[in-house]
Order: C-alpha cells, then sequence, then structure tokens
C-alpha cells in the first residue's frame, strides 16, 4: 500500500495525518597521528506519523516502511494525540490552515559518493595527515563526514515534498607541547552543502601547515592582556558569536517558552519585535536559505513550509524572529520556514538554519589601520551564554595585539565577555567581500527529546569597541 | 528483542568467512516522550528504534556499518548480509590500524532490568491532570532501553532497562524557577506529588525581591544537582587516558602531581552499577570499579582497550567516559548546610559550564534556576544567574570545605539520538572564595 493509500486509509480517523520518511546515508573516516581509526557508514530509514485530531496533535515514529508497522505507528500517534484532550497547550486545529506545499530541491552539482569514494577520501585525508607533522607536535586529527539526507513528506492535505541535501565537513587539528609549558592546540572545522569537491574548493594541506605555524607560535606566547579593548573577530569567531548571541535569542519557540526546561529562554521579548535596537546600524540579519554551499539551504522546512531570504535584523533593528508556522501563529510573529527535526524520529522545532550577517565597506587592513590599542582573535575554543543568551563569554584559539593600527605580537588564551544587546551596539566596523566566509556546524543541540542538527553563519571580519578581554586566569 | 537480535545475528554469521573478526551491537529503544510547557502537553508520542552497528575485522584492519532494523527479519538479514558483503570488499584496501584490539576472552553478560512505568494512555493524566494552575515545564521520557552484543568468538551479551526520567522546573512569574529530575524504573506518584508541594514552596520563595551582588569572591553551597553539573562537564575528557596523554585533559597537572584536591575527594567509576551496559561494542567487559581520585590524588584514568594497545597497559573501562562516576560524601549533615555556610549563595543548578582555561581546569558558567542569598544562616532573596570563573584545582582543593554525608544519584537525562544510559552520583558540597565575574 503506498503512503497515499494509506494517508486516504487514516484520513476518515483524524483531522490530519501526515507522513515523513527521511534516509540517511552518512560515511565518515578519522584519522589520529596518520592512523586510520575509524572507517564506516551509517545507513538509516524512517518513517515519523504524525496527526491532527480534536485540536490535539500525537506523533510516532518507526524505522520502518513495512505496512504492519506503521500501522500500528498510525494508532500510537492517534492514542497520544487523543490522550492529551484537555491538557493541550496549542490549539493544533489552527495548523489546518497551513497552505498546500508541493515541490522538489536538491544540493546543486555536487559530486556524489561512490562506490570507490572511501579510497578517495582516505587519500585526501592522508595528504592533511602528513601536512600536520611537524616541530613540538604531539597529537593531530583529521576526520571527513559526508552525509546524504533525503525527506518526503506527504500530508493528507494534498502536500507532497521531496528534497535532497548532500553535506561535507572536514575538520582537522595539531596539539603542539614542549616541557614547562602549556599544550597549544590550533584546528579547523567546516560543514558545507557540497559534495566530494571540497576537496578541491579548499587548500586544506597548506592550511594544516599554517596551523602547525600559528600552535607553535602559541607555545612560546604571553598570555592575552586584561581590559577593555578594542576586538577584531574573524569569521571562524564570528560563526559562534552570531550562533550564540542571535541566533538562540531569536528562536521564537524560546520566547514562547517551550526551551524553559533545556535550552532556555531569550532575553528577548515578543513585543520587542519591530522595537528594540539589536545592535548598531551596521547590522543587518538575515536568515538565509539561498547561499547554495551554505550548509542549511533548502527549499522546504520539515512543516513543508517555502523557505526564502528574510531579513531578521534591519540597520540595527529587530524585526523578526526564527520560527516556523507553528510558532509563527502561537506568536502573530511572521516567522520564516525553519522548522525542522534532526531525523524521522524527533518532531521538527525551531531552527536556527542559516543566519547571515551582511558585508560592511572595509578591507582587513583598514580595520586594523584605524585601531589603536586591540586584539585580533580567531576559531573558537570555549562558549558559555547565559539561559537567556544575554551574558556571555568566549575563548578562542589564537590571539594578536593590534598596536597603533598594526598587528604586532602573537598571545595565547584570548577571551572575551560581554551581554549580547550591548556588545551589538558596539559593533564599529564590517569587512567587505573579501573577508566574507560562509562556515556550517553539524551540532547544534537544543529541544527536548534532544536534536542536534546543521546550521550555517555567514560574516565578514568585525570590529567590536570597548570589550572585556581576559587571558588565562580569567 | 533479545530473541530477534540473537536470531538475526545467528543467520547473518553464518556467512562470515573464519578469518574475519566481526561483532554486532545492538541499540533500541521503546520510548514515550511527552513535552510540557506552561503546565499542558506541547508535544506527545512515541518512538520505536533499533540500529546494529557491524564491525569486521582482519589483519589489524578494521571497519564498520550501522544499519536499521525494520523488525521484519527477512528484510534485516538481507540489508546486514549486504553491509558485510560491502566491508568484505572494502576491508583489502584501507590501511592498518596499530591500535586495532579484539577480546579475546569470552565474557558472556546478561542484566534485565524490570520496571513499572505509567501507562502510556495515562501519563498527561498523571503528570499535569492534578497539579492545579502552575508553570511548568520539562520531558517525560519513558519505556525500555536495550543494548546487545554477539562476536565471532561466541560471545553474548545482552542488557535491558526499563525505566523514565521525568525532567522538569516549575517557574517563577519573574523568570526563576525550581528544577528537577525525577528518575527510575518505577513511577512513585507520592514522590512526585511531594515534590510538586515542594516546588510551590520553593516558587513562593522565588518570587521575592531578587538581590543583586556584585563580581567577587564568595562562599559557596553547591546542592548535589550542581556538583553532578560540575562531574558531568569533567567526565568529557577529564579521566580519559588518550586525553591525558596527548595533554588534552583538564586534568593533567594533576596526573603529573604538579597540583593536589583536597583529601576530602574521593571519585570513582562503577560499571557493575546497573545503570549502563558491562560490554563495549566488540565485546570487552571492562572491571567493576576504577578509582580515579582518592584522597584528592589522581590514581587512575579510564582506559579503553584501544588506549591499552597504544600506552601498554590495562584496559579498564569499556570507553574513556564514566558511565557511574561516584564521587563520595562528606560529614555535613543536610540540616547543618545553611548553617555552615552562614553567608553566601546558594546554587541550585549550574549552566553551560565550559573550560576558559583546559591547562588550569579553570571553568565558566552560570547558575541557573533556583539560587539564593543566605546570610547568618537564613535566605534572604533569590538571586538572578551569575557568571563564575574558578579552577577545579580550588573548588575541590583548598576552596573545599566539606561534602554533604547525604549523595544523590542521578540518571543520564540525555536524549540526543536515544535516551541514553549512565549515572552520577554526588553529594553537596561548600566551597569557600570562588570567583564570580559576573
Amino acid at each position: 500500500m503506498s503512503f497515499n493509500e494509506l494517508l486516504k486509509k487514516w484520513s476518515d480517523k483524524c483531522d490530519r495525518v501526515s507522513i515523513r520518511r527521511t534516509c540517511q546515508k552518512s560515511y565518515s573516516i578519522y584519522m589520529k597521528n596518520g592512523n586510520l581509526e575509524y572507517c564506516g557508514d551509517d545507513d538509516t530509514m524512517g518513517v515519523m506519523i504524525s496527526v491532527i485530531n480534536k485540536s490535539c496533535s500525537g506523533y510516532a515514529a518507526v524505522p520502518s516502511s513495512e505496512y504492519d508497522v506503521l500501522e500500528e505507528a498510525f494508532l500510537n500517534a492517534l492514542n497520544m494525540a487523543d490522550s492529551v484532550g484537555e491538557h493541550n497547550l496549542v490549539d493544533s486545529d489552527t495548523l489546518l490552515g497551513n497552505p498546500i506545499v508541493s515541490g522538489e530541491y536538491t544540493t546543486r552539482n555536487a559530486k556524489t559518493w561512490q562506490d570507490n569514494s572511501f579510497e578517495y577520501c582516505l587519500d585526501k585525508l592522508n595528504c592533511i595527515s602528513d601536512s600536520l607533522k611537524g616541530a613540538n607536535v604531539i597529537n593531530t586529527e583529521c576526520s571527513y563526514k559526508y552525509i546524504d539526507v533525503h525527506t518526503e513528506i506527504f500530508s493528507s492535505n494534498g502536500g507532497l515534498i521531496d528534497q535532497t541535501l548532500i553535506i561535507s565537513n572536514v575538520a582537522f587539528n595539531v596539539t603542539v607541547f614542549t616541557e614547562g609549558r602549556e599544550a597549544q592546540k590550533r584546528s579547523f572545522t567546516n560543514g558545507l552543502q557540497n559534495g566530494l569537491e571540497v576537496f578541491d574548493l579548499f587548500p586544506f594541506d597548506d592550511m594544516a601547515k599554517e596551523l602547525i605555524v600559528e600552535a607553535n607560535e602559541l607555545l612560546i606566547a604571553e598570555d592575552c592582556p586584561k581590559g577593555n579593548y578594542d576586538i577584531v573577530l574573524l569569521p571562524d569567531q564570528m560563526m559562534l558569536q552570531i550562533h550564540e548571541s542571535i541566533g538562540h535569542p531569536l528562536e521564537i519557540d524560546r520566547i514562547l517558552g517551550d526551551e524553559r526546561n533545556y535550552a532556555g529562554s531569550s532575553f528577548v521579548k515578543l513585543n520587542d519585535f519591530g522595537e528594540l535596537q539589536y545592535g548598531s546600524s551596521l547590522m543587518n540579519v538575515s536568515f538565509d536559505p539561498t547561499i547554495p554551499e551554505q550548509i542549511s539551504s533548502f527549499k522546504f522546512d520539515d512543516d513543508g513550509a517555502v523557505a526564502q531570504k528574510t531579513y531578521l535584523i534591519k540597520e540595527g533593528k529587530l524585526i523578526n524572529g526564527l520560527g516556523g508556522f507553528d510558532s509563527a501563529s502561537r506568536s502573530q510573529l511572521k516567522g520564516v520556514a525553519t522548522s525542522r527535526s534532526c531525523s524521522w524520529n524527533r518532531q521538527p522545532i525551531d531552527r536556527m538554519s542559516n543566519l547571515n550577517l551582511d558585508i560592511g565597506d572595509q578591507s582587513l587592513d583598514e580595520i586594523i589601520s584605524g585601531i589603536e590599542n586591540g586584539i585580533l582573535m580567531k576559531t573558537n575554543r570555549s562558549w558559555s551564554i547565559d539561559d537567556r543568551r544575554n551574558s556571555f563569554q568566549f575563548v578562542c584559539e589564537y590571539g594578536q595585539l593590534i598596536e597603533n593600527g598594526k598587528l604586532t605580537k602573537v598571545v595565547k588564551n584570548p577571551g572575551y565577555r560581554g551581554v549580547t544587546n550591548k556588545f551589538w551596539n558596539n559593533l564599529t566596523g564590517l569587512g567587505d567581500e573579501s573577508t566574507f566566509e560562509v562556515y556550517g556546524l553539524l551540532n547544534c543541540g537544543k529541544g527536548e527529546p534532544n536534536q542536534v542538527i546543521r546550521v550555517g553563519h555567514a560574516s565578514p571580519v568585525a570590529h567590536f569597541k570597548d570589550i572585556e578581554v581576559f587571558g588565562g586566569n580569567g | 528483542m533479545k530473541d530477534y537480535f540473537f536470531q538475526l545475528c545467528e543467520l547473518v554469521s553464518k556467512d562470515i568467512d573464519d578469518s574475519f573478526k566481526s561483532s554486532f551491537f545492538l541499540t533500541a529503544e521503546d520510548s514515550q516522550f511527552i513535552r510540557f510547557s506552561k503546565g499542558k502537553v506541547r508535544q506527545s508520542g512515541i518512538v520505536k528504534d533499533a540500529s546494529v552497528s557491524i564491525l569486521l575485522g582482519k589483519d589489524q584492519k578494521e571497519l564498520s556499518k550501522s544499519r536499521r532494523l525494520t523488525n521484519h527479519l527477512e528484510t534485516d538479514v538481507k540489508n546486514i548480509k549486504q553491509a558485510l558483503r560491502e566491508m568484505v570488499s572494502m576491508i583489502g584496501f584501507i590501511p592498518v590500524n596499530p591500535f586495532s584490539i579484539w577480546p579475546e576472552e569470552i565474557n558472556n553478560t546478561e542484566n534485565v532490568y524490570e520496571g513499572n512505568l505509567i501507562n502510556r494512555d495515562e501519563t498527561v493524566k498523571k503528570i499535569v491532570g492534578d497539579i492545579g494552575n502552575i508553570d511548568l515545564v520539562g520531558i517525560y521520557a519513558g519505556g525500555k532501553i536495550y543494548r546487545g552484543q554477539v562476536n565471532s568468538f561466541g560471545q553474548k551479551n545482552w542488557f535491558e532497562s526499563t525505566n523514565f526520567n521525568f525532567d522538569f522546573s516549575v517557574y517563577a512569574s519573574n523568570g526563576l524557577a525550581d528544577k528537577h529530575s525525577l528518575s527510575g524504573e518505577c513511577w512513585d506518584e507520592k514522590k512526585y506529588q511531594d515534590l510538586i508541594l515542594q516546588s510551590k514552596d520553593k516558587v513562593t520563595l522565588l518570587e521575592e525581591d531578587k538581590k543583586d551582588i556584585v563580581a567577587g569572591k564568595y562562599d559557596i553551597y553547591f546542592s548535589p544537582a550542581a556538583v553532578t553539573d560540575v562531574v558531568e562537564y569533567l567526565n568529557y575528557g577529564a579521566f580519559s587516558k588518550s586525553n591525558i596523554e596527548d595533554k588534552c585533559s583538564s586534568f593533567c597537572q594533576l596526573m603529573d602531581k604538579k597540583v593536589k584536591l583536597s583529601n576530602k575527594v574521593n571519585l570513582s567509576n562503577i560499571v557493575d552499577s546497573g545503570f549502563y551496559q558491562p560490554f563495549e561494542i566488540k565485546g570487552f567487559v571492562a572491571n567493576n570499579q576504577v578509582d580515579l581520585v582518592k584522597s584528592g590524588e589522581m590514581v587512575g584514568s579510564l582506559v579503553s582497550p584501544r588506549s591499552s594497545l597504544e600506552y601498554n597497559c590495562k584496559y579498564n573501562s569499556n570507553m574513556e567516559y564514566g558511565c557511574f562516576l561516584n564521587l563520595d560524601g562528606g560529614k555535613l549533615e543536610n540540616e547543618k548546610v545553611l548553617e555552615t555556610l552562614d553567608t553566601g549563595i546558594y546554587i541550585s543548578n549550574l549552566w553551560y559550564t565550559n573550560y576558559s582555561n583546559l591547562f588550569n581546569a579553570r571553568i565558566t558558567g552560570l547558575t541557573r534556576y533556583a539560587c539564593f542569598w543566605i546570610e547568618n544562616g537564613k535566605i534572604q532573596a533569590p538571586l538572578n544567574a551569575l557568571r563564575f570563573d574558578e579552577s577545579i584545582f580550588h573548588m575541590f582543593g583548598e576552596g573545599l570545605e566539606d561534602f554533604t554525608k547525604e549523595t544523590f544519584t542521578t540518571l543520564n537525562n540525555s536524549t540526543y539520538e536515544q535516551r541514553s544510559l549512565g549515572a552520577i552520583s554526588a553529594p553537596g558540597a561548600i566551597v569557600r572564595d570562588f570567583n564570580f565575574c559576573l
């Protein structure tokens, strides 16, 4: 029996039923000190059945497309919806009004996994591993993960979505050590919507060699000074800054209180939209699913809504939040199509997907030359932010002093702390196109039950004035 | 599930050539998840999931695959046989892994922990049917968890646990909350109702005017939940043999005897606790107990079978992560906690801990949920979230005054990918001169 026939059969027993089938194949290789430590793949397929009945919703998820298993799952989903009854938080009838959507999307121009791809990737990782050999090196790691995720959503309202995303994540790091000094680590990781061509797009071997040079600079460096300084954050640190202090606080389900027991809430209130000056007028932030190579570009979210580029912050003013059809309806905000699940066995919730900061008009040299006393920082090492996404403290791997408009001494343990709203209002300069980089990560955690999901952040270099900075002693 | 898994392994193993080593490892669950917000149901569902990790080894080479089980034997046998064929054809070209190690002894184990959970149709009613108008938010996760393992040496292991974890908080109108993690094998209605009553009282205290404090050093009482948060964070690598060797553990200086903790600190990992399966993916069965810190000195680390080969020592753990970490209690009676603290901060929970400096075991993070300012042994006012930045070497070193006599065991409530196993047992702690940077 086809999914559409099942939906037709079940639709007599409830107000709305949908089937979301997810097939994901992932291939992973991990090397430590040049030795192959893990080589394998994971092939998963599962189905989530979601039911709306008498204004309540319920779901059941199973790793099977077999008819008898799905039939039992439907009855479980219906039972779960019916058992909610008067204790329902959200009137699910509002979801019956979401539009009927059909369509397809596939990652553009990806070089897909073939029978001999393990050999190809092993060869590439071997080269990176070889490039990580050098003075004082005591440990190296490098890894590659290829993910092919295919989602189909069938709804009893007639909608049918078919979407395939191809993801690549390359990561490597090096630790150096000499007796009497603190070990130092430099690392690189990025997840993009690319296939195997990712190895042709970046000079990973050269990047690995550069990490060894920088790690050895850190090994003999002094601690980052303590005090208030201008800071210049490179895009691989801006990724984290955007993620923690813009992305999470703008998730509407957090603002509505659903995440208070785990991921937390937000300092942003519903009545701040259209009113709050989130940052300086240089700040323009968008939900952008349209950059083809960015990790969370897609055409449809997991509720079947159509995704399009939308500004959330314009000239520093907060104008929209990150929430799918459900949250938009509850909050009366416009929202965006970003209700997503990590796999077939979890329900969609509000995620940030791609959240990007627009470029400015200065080169990196121009930014540096305008700073009398500052610190450049790159690559996040440690992150911590309160449950309302307000008070944060981040530490980077690599720092360099800026003195009288020039980059000077390298410093280790560079950290900074601040409060979100004040920090973004101290944004003083943004790099131009030449400084703009696209990053993605695989492991943004949130939700109950817990989910990790892929999110992307693109940013230019950014300059913030008068920020509290510290070194290894806090 | 047990019979199904063992039968499946038998059917697929028939075709494996004797020159290969193989292992099959099952992770499965049948779980109910109900998410609450504002004392109502936000999402409600059932997840049934099962997957098998397949390991194949030959001549120090190793490959891994994972396949979902559909619960249709014919389909699952076909899928796993196909995976095995692919592995056999691949294993020739992959390089040798010098640290590939397989068990030489056969250790069969079987542990089944039965439970008595709420009937699934009644879970909503039991949890929010009678709580009145309170702002409860959280998640109930309950049902069966399965782990199984079969290898080509003839070893069979089985672990099955029926349990629940209701992780929730009750919020006051000012955004502060009273947090609980109620977990176990049997739902205890009275215990739950008592917790709700306690929460209502605590929320009344939290509604009082908040006090602001300035950055500086304060005396602290960390509740067992807050100490558990610290131990849980340390568990991400501090006790790992390979991390210590790679200088990536925050306890390197402790291991090298360059620092020492208070002699009141005794920490061990206990495998045979019932909170975690005693076997790993290939069939190694670890020691029952590994002492990590004894009288403040680091006396051991968690050595996986793989690390035992690289560092030429005996393995003592299925992984380099504690499955049931036990921090011994001290001499402080619970009822004497506030009096002993005298003036300082009562911390119920911590949040978002991370190293600000790994080498010095310096961690930052925030307080969360219900924290109070204490004066002369009495609660004075609730506090907003505060940021700390302090070394573990101080917190569990010269700063530690004492642990409470009573300890609390908290089941791992993580549900990333699947419901997790494991637990931590910890006491409360009074710590002097703890640094807040706010």
